[in-house]
């Protein structure tokens, strides 16, 4: 990690190097040519410039050396006599000046001369010339004779060609007699530069009239220059190529280029390659070690850190400088914020007693080793901890300072504390009561120290007796001589614990018993070197031990017989664990499910119950061992077990908890198998739906009965109404009797038929229970009847309850009605009260009437059972019939008292109470 | 002159039928009667079907509920579902007070419910009743 990380800064160092040297060689070549490239240019420019100017000079100069040779023959012909005397007598026509003129060339060239008077009218013309020409030699002439001037030179160029026309005056003395001119025919080829026409270079001659070229078609880039060829008003115009200029700069800069670039570049590879050596690679060996001294650095302070000793070191002025994460962890700190702190603030408690030693050490230049003392600081764990001060100087700028390592010695001395407070405790245990301590030095000697209450133990003072294992052995009872010492030859030999029970004689002469341990020490070779053990009393717990014996042979005798009664018991009987494991499975139970109680014993209690029992016990038991709430405990109930075979069969089940220490310890079961009586209870379901089912069926039938018998019934009601009426006025007297007797038959039947129709209606009818004042209901009961008018008294006291009102009415009805049957003779008075007493109303209705014999009171509630015959008290015998059928069917009683005053009779009956919901 | 009111007695025992008789003699009432023995029957004098001459309204019937063959619950639910019939004005006249068979008869719009109870007054108050009804009351 550490050695990549420098590699790639010495990466890093020498692309910035070559990175650098690329940019400054760069910039060096952009540079340069900034500055030479234009200079080449502005050279060439010069030179192309001067150049340019020395062949246009040269070429000035044959222009006009070749227009002044032309001149300066013309003048000579005009100042030959024969033509100044034609000009001065305007005689064009003198022999003389016509020969000469014609006989006249200009340097070999035969030209026409054209003589002008002095007003500039032609004289003479040695032959015809182009006429724009001769035009243009007038208007020279003219302009020469007006304007006074030596010559004048012209160019023309036409379609027959180019001319140079000049026109020179005819002096005679200083005045002007006449002009002279020609029209010289010429080519601007002839009269340019032998140099001009080789090279790429063009000419221009012009006037103010015209402008003659040559050359100018060569021409791809020009640069031109000019020059005025004096006197004569001409200029030269000398156009050259520059292509070929252009194309040479192009390759001077090239060359230049190429060779400086190669320059730069060679250049720049030694600077580079110098730089590298001299700079860059002394800097990587830099980096390299500077990553190694991190690292080691890192490596110390991993260790300075990690090591598990508080190491710091502090200055004269008691200043901590440096400390390891230890240091600061043990003091509660980080190591940043513990650096440059005072110990004072650090260790208020013992800062003092630290800083002293520092001081001692700095002062003394010795170092302090094995401090052992009190660590204290203020926010980290207190303990103790052994120190080494090494004093120290710092060289370089010589400062002094104590070097500190400290360890957590907290375990030691907790460890030493614990062996001193063991010590004590040994010894305290050496003086107790109960304990006698031995130590048998040497085994192989006789003596042995005994500790006083050994002593005491025996009834002995101390060191009364001598204490060795002579002594010992002769106060061991005889009878346990031989187990004592095979326990003590087992542990010697084969390292066996030795706790052995024996009997020691007292100084009383009677035998205790005691409890001996011990432990021996063995040396390298296996021999028993020294054993200390212990004595204690246990006569009482022995005593005590014999009394338990006999208990539990008691309680043995107990579970043989509560066995017994578990295998004889005729119901079954199974005990589950807390789990429901099984662990008992008696006689009975195994019968009953045929399992055998080997097949059974330690297995699920599940086995024995089918779906959905079966999944759920283990719930049912856990559910009832963390709640304690049971649902079967303590409580029979039906439930279906499962025989070995898989058939099922009804059980009734009563579970018993077993507890222990208030601890379930299990659970028992017993079973009765109710198979027969689940099936005797099924039968008699049956045949109680029968009866109901017959019930019903007779209900029916009484309605139907009662219902369908009305009607004929009726049709012989009329028709004996209607024979009567017939015969009334024939028949005899005992014939009208037989009628009405006849009528009256039938009215009984049909009161019969209704009584036994309503009988049977009871409870037929809406059973709408709410809240009816009882008191009203009887007085409209009594209005119906016409009770009050026949002379009855009715008293009534009743509450508003909730009841079925037309049960009610019916009942109050039956029973008004049946009293003012009876008692129509003689009218008699009628108490109605209720009580409510244990969740029922009794209400008690007593008249002062006839009354009914006792031996009657149970016939009364019969069906048409009537106490007088009907032809006296006319009544159908089924009013109280109804009202028993419509109490008991409510769940109440009816039943007959004596009245209260001797006279007449108490009907009382019972309603359960209902809470309107 | 409005046309005489006729009146269907549909009812199975004989005996009722003389008591009706008897009490329309003993009231001197002259409307025609006529008697069918049970609901079949009736449908058929209403409808003029198999051989019995029609009954034209205005007429009353005076029904009895417990017949054989057709009952009167049932010949009410079919003339109150003919189109023709439907508006026919009838008394229920009948031994039976049950409550369910008067909620029965009331749900098929009958005019009246009478209880043959007491033997002969019965039938001279139902038809003295009727023989005001139909004078008073405009029949369809």
């Amino acid at each position: 990690m550490i050695n990549r990380t420098s590699t790639s800064d010495r990466h890093s160092v020498l692309q910035q190097y070559l990175l650098f040297t690329a940019v400054s060689f760069a910039v060096f070549l952009v540079v340069v040519s900034s500055i030479i490239i234009p200079k080449v240019q502005s050279t060439y420019a010069d030179f192309l410039l001067s150049t340019n100017t020395l062949a246009l000079d040269l070429e000035v100069q044959d222009v006009k050396i070749f227009v002044d040779d032309r001149v300066t023959v013309l003048r000579d012909i005009a100042s030959q006599q024969p033509v100044i005397t034609a000009a001065m007598l305007a005689d064009g026509q003198s022999l003389e000046a016509s020969s000469l003129l014609n006989s006249s060339k200009i340097l070999g060239t035969s030209a026409p001369l054209i003589l002008f008077d002095i007003d500039g009218l032609v004289l003479y013309s040695t032959e015809a010339t182009d006429s724009e020409a001769e035009a243009a030699v007038h208007q020279m002439a003219r302009s020469i004779l007006s304007d006074q001037i030596p010559q004048t030179v012209e160019l023309v160029e036409n379609s027959s060609g180019t001319y140079l026309l000049i026109a020179v005056p005819v002096l005679y003395g200083a005045g002007t007699e006449g002009i002279l001119g020609t029209v010289l025919p010429f080519k601007v080829a002839d009269i340019v530069a032998t140099g001009l026409r080789e090279g790429a270079a063009a000419v221009k001659l012009s006037t103010e009239r015209t402008t003659l070229s040559w050359g100018t078609e060569r021409i791809v880039d020009p640069f031109s220059q000019n020059s005025q060829i004096e006197p004569y008003g001409i200029t030269l115009t000398l156009i050259n190529d520059i292509t070929p200029f252009k194309n040479q700069e192009a390759e001077l800069i090239k060359s230049y280029s190429v060779s400086l670039a190669i320059a730069a570049l060679v250049a720049f590879a030694f600077i580079t390659l110098v730089g590298f050596r001299l700079i860059i690679a002394p800097f990587q060996q830099l980096l390299a070690t500077d990553a190694e001294l991190s690292r080691q650095r890192r490596d110390l302070q991993l260790i300075f850190d990690n090591v598990p000793v508080r190491i710091w070191y502090k200055d004269d002025k008691n200043r901590i400088l440096r400390l390891n994460r230890e240091a600061a962890n043990s003091m509660g700190r980080k190591v940043e914020n513990t650096e440059g702190q005072d110990t004072y603030d650090l260790f208020p408690e013992m800062a003092k007693k630290y800083h002293d030693d520092d001081l001692a050490v700095i002062n003394s230049g010795k170092a302090m080793l094995g401090i052992v003392e009190e660590y204290t600081p203020v926010d980290g764990e207190r303990g103790w901890v052994r120190t080494d001060k090494v004093p120290f100087v710092d060289e370089e700028n010589g400062e002094r300072g104590v070097f500190v390592v400290s360890q957590d010695i907290t375990d030691v001395i907790a460890a030493q504390e614990d062996l001193r407070d063991s010590e004590e405790r040994f010894a305290l245990a050496a003086q107790g009561a109960s304990v006698g301590i031995w130590d048998w030095i040497d085994v192989n000697d006789d003596k042995e120290y005994w500790s006083p209450q050994f002593f005491k133990l025996l009834g002995y003072e101390n060191e009364e007796i001598e204490a060795n294992l002579s002594v010992f052995r002769d106060l061991l009872h005889p009878d346990d001589h031989e187990h004592t010492f095979a326990a003590l030859d087992a542990h010697f030999t084969r390292k066996e614990p030795f706790d052995a029970e024996y009997r020691l004689k007292t100084k009383q002469g009677s035998y205790r018993w005691f409890r001996g341990s011990g432990q021996a020490s063995w040396d390298e070779e296996g021999r028993a070197v020294r054993m200390v053990g212990s004595v204690q009393d246990i006569h009482t717990l022995k005593s005590a031990e014999k009394n338990l014996t006999a208990a539990l042979a008691e309680q043995s005798e107990l579970t043989n017989r509560l066995s017994t009664i578990i295998d004889t018991a005729a119901d079954a009987i199974i005990i589950i664990d807390p789990k429901g494991a099984i662990q008992t499975f008696n006689k009975s139970a195994q019968k009953l499910f045929g399992y055998s109680e080997a097949e059974v014993t330690g297995k699920n209690v599940r086995i024995l119950m089918p779906d959905p029992d079966k999944g759920q016990h283990d719930g049912y038991l856990t559910n009832y061992l963390s709640t304690k709430k049971p649902k079967i405990i303590g409580m029979g109930r039906e439930v279906t077990g499962r025989r070995k075979h898989g058939d099922k069969f009804p059980m009734e089940l009563s579970v018993g908890e077993i507890s222990e220490n208030s601890a379930t310890a299990g659970f028992v079961g017993i079973i009765r198998d109710i198979s027969a009586r689940v099936k005797a209870e099924q039968i008699l379901q049956g045949h109680v739906k029968d009866l109901a089912r017959s019930n019903a069926d007779l209900e029916q039938f009484a309605y139907i009965a009662s219902h369908d018998l009305k009607a004929p019934l009726r049709g012989i009601m009329n028709l004996a109404d209607w024979i009567q009426e017939n015969i009334q006025e024939t028949a005899d007297e005992e014939t009208n009797s037989y009628l009405s007797l006849l009528k009256n038959r039938i009215s009984r039947l049909e009161s019969l038929l209704a009584g036994l129709l309503e009988y049977s209606r009871v409870g037929e009818g809406s059973d709408k229970l709410a809240k009816t004042d009882l008191n009203m209901l009887v007085e409209v009961a009594a209005d119906l009847l016409e009770a009050q008018n026949k002379g009855f008294e009715i008293n009534c006291e009743l509450p508003a309850i909730v009841c079925s009102s037309s049960e009610m009415n019916q009942i109050f009805q039956n029973l008004i009605s049946n009293t003012v049957k009876h008692n129509e003779a003689a009218p008699c008075r009628v108490e109605i009260g209720c009580s409510l007493g244990d969740g029922e109303y009794v209400f008690r209705f007593e008249d002062r009437g006839i009354g009914i014999p006792e031996d009657m009171w149970d016939k009364v509630f019969k069906m048409f059972q009537t106490l007088k015959p009907r032809d006296q008290v006319e009544g159908s015998g089924m009013g109280l019939a109804i009202v028993k059928k419509i109490v008991t069917r409510r769940g109440g009683r009816i039943w007959i008292e004596e009245p209260v005053d001797g006279s007449g009779v108490a009907f009382c009956f019972s309603f359960p109470k209902v809470e309107k919901k | 002159m409005r046309k005489e009111v006729g009146l269907l007695l549909v009812e199975d025992d004989e005996v009722d039928v003389i008591g009706v008789k008897r009490a329309l003699q003993r009231l001197k009432i002259a409307n025609p009667l006529i008697h069918a023995c049970d609901g079949v029957e009736g449908l058929e004098y209403l409808k003029g079907t198999n051989g019995k001459a029609k009954l034209e309204p205005p007429y009353l019937i005076l029904l009895d509920l417990n017949m054989p063959r057709m009952g009167g619950l049932e010949f009410l639910e079919e003339v109150r579902q003919d189109p023709e019939l439907h508006k026919s004005v009838i008394f229920v006249m009948t031994t039976s007070s049950d409550e369910r068979d008067v909620c029965a008869a009331y749900e098929k719009n009958i005019a009246g419910y009478v209880v043959k109870s007491d033997a002969e007054n019965t039938f001279n108050q139902a038809l003295s009743m009727l023989d005001h009804y139909w004078k008073i009351v405009e029949l369809p």
